[in-house]
């Protein structure tokens, strides 16, 4: 069962050039964990096999082919935060397939120094489809998923009065992406290992007037 | 649209004013507030009800405590 429509929005088709309306639903259900487990996981564990048979399985190379999500478990994460009001899953949808998922939590504090202790989103897991994905397709798909994503987390961090403060740990192939072109402030690889981003109001503000 | 329902909440005083003061040091009204401490509770209490326990961690010492929920 699909959730409720948050809006439609524009991606653009990179293979035609032109725009096609896409639906934002929240929360993400069991067609969009059907879509994972039948289109997205396939695609993905048969490009890391072809990895390993050439000998080449590194976290090095799963980065080149954005891959690091493999191993993302969205389905039991999407259960788990069906009855959880600190948890909202949301899904990108056009032609009939889900191009995008995010599972955030609101229950989160912020750790940037103008912003210390405040709430803010906590964006958990975000990941657009394989085939939208630069370096796993050569002609990749659809562009746009990412921004729509990360815009509603803003809209709901200002809904829930954080102002549009949010917060994630980010893969090393997507470190740049929430440093360059969204505008995130990195705090450094903290005891997760992984990189930790923060976007203060101001910097909400800037990347939804981009 | 999340239907909404009103409730009336009779604290103390020194509840009050501990709600007047984090509100204001979070930066959120009374009602994100309440939200806000309910998310956190149940979700403290979710881990604990599966069996985990949840500590507070020094950053600098990586002393450990607790969190001790009484039933």
């Amino acid at each position: 069962m699909s959730g409720s429509l948050i809006g439609t929005f524009d991606l653009l088709d990179r293979r035609t050039g032109k725009f096609v309306e896409a639906q934002l639903v929240s929360p993400a259900g069991s067609s969009n964990v059907a879509d994972i487990d039948g289109s997205w996981r396939p695609l993905m564990q048969a490009r890391i096999e072809q990895l390993r048979s050439e000998d080449r399985l590194t976290i090095g190379a799963l980065g080149e082919s954005e891959l690091q999500d493999a191993h993302w478990r969205w389905s039991e994460k999407i259960e788990m935060s069906s009855n959880r009001l600190d948890r909202q899953s949301f899904a990108i949808v056009t032609e009939g397939a889900t191009q995008g998922l995010m599972l955030v939590t609101t229950a989160g504090f912020a750790k940037e120094s103008s912003q210390h202790g405040k709430p803010l989103v906590m964006i958990d897991l975000l990941a657009t489809a394989p085939w939208n994905r630069r370096g796993f397709d050569a002609a990749p798909r659809f562009k746009g998923v990412g921004r729509i994503m990360m815009a509603a987390a803003i809209s709901l961090s200002v809904q829930e009065e954080f102002r549009g403060r949010v917060g994630l740990h980010a893969l090393p192939q997507a470190e740049a992406w929430y440093r360059d072109r969204v505008g995130m402030a990195d705090l450094g690889i903290d005891d997760t290992r992984m990189r930790y981003f923060e976007l203060t109001e101001d910097q909400a503000r800037a990347f939804l007037a981009q | 649209m999340v239907e909404k329902r009103t409730m009336t909440l009779n604290l103390s005083t020194q509840e009050m004013d501990l709600v007047d003061r984090l509100a204001d040091e979070k930066g959120l009204s009374k009602t994100a507030l309440v939200r806000q401490a309910l998310r956190l509770y149940q979700s403290i209490t979710d881990r604990i009800d599966r069996g985990e326990k949840v500590f507070f961690e020094h950053p600098a010492t990586k002393e450990k405590a607790e969190l001790m929920v009484l039933s």
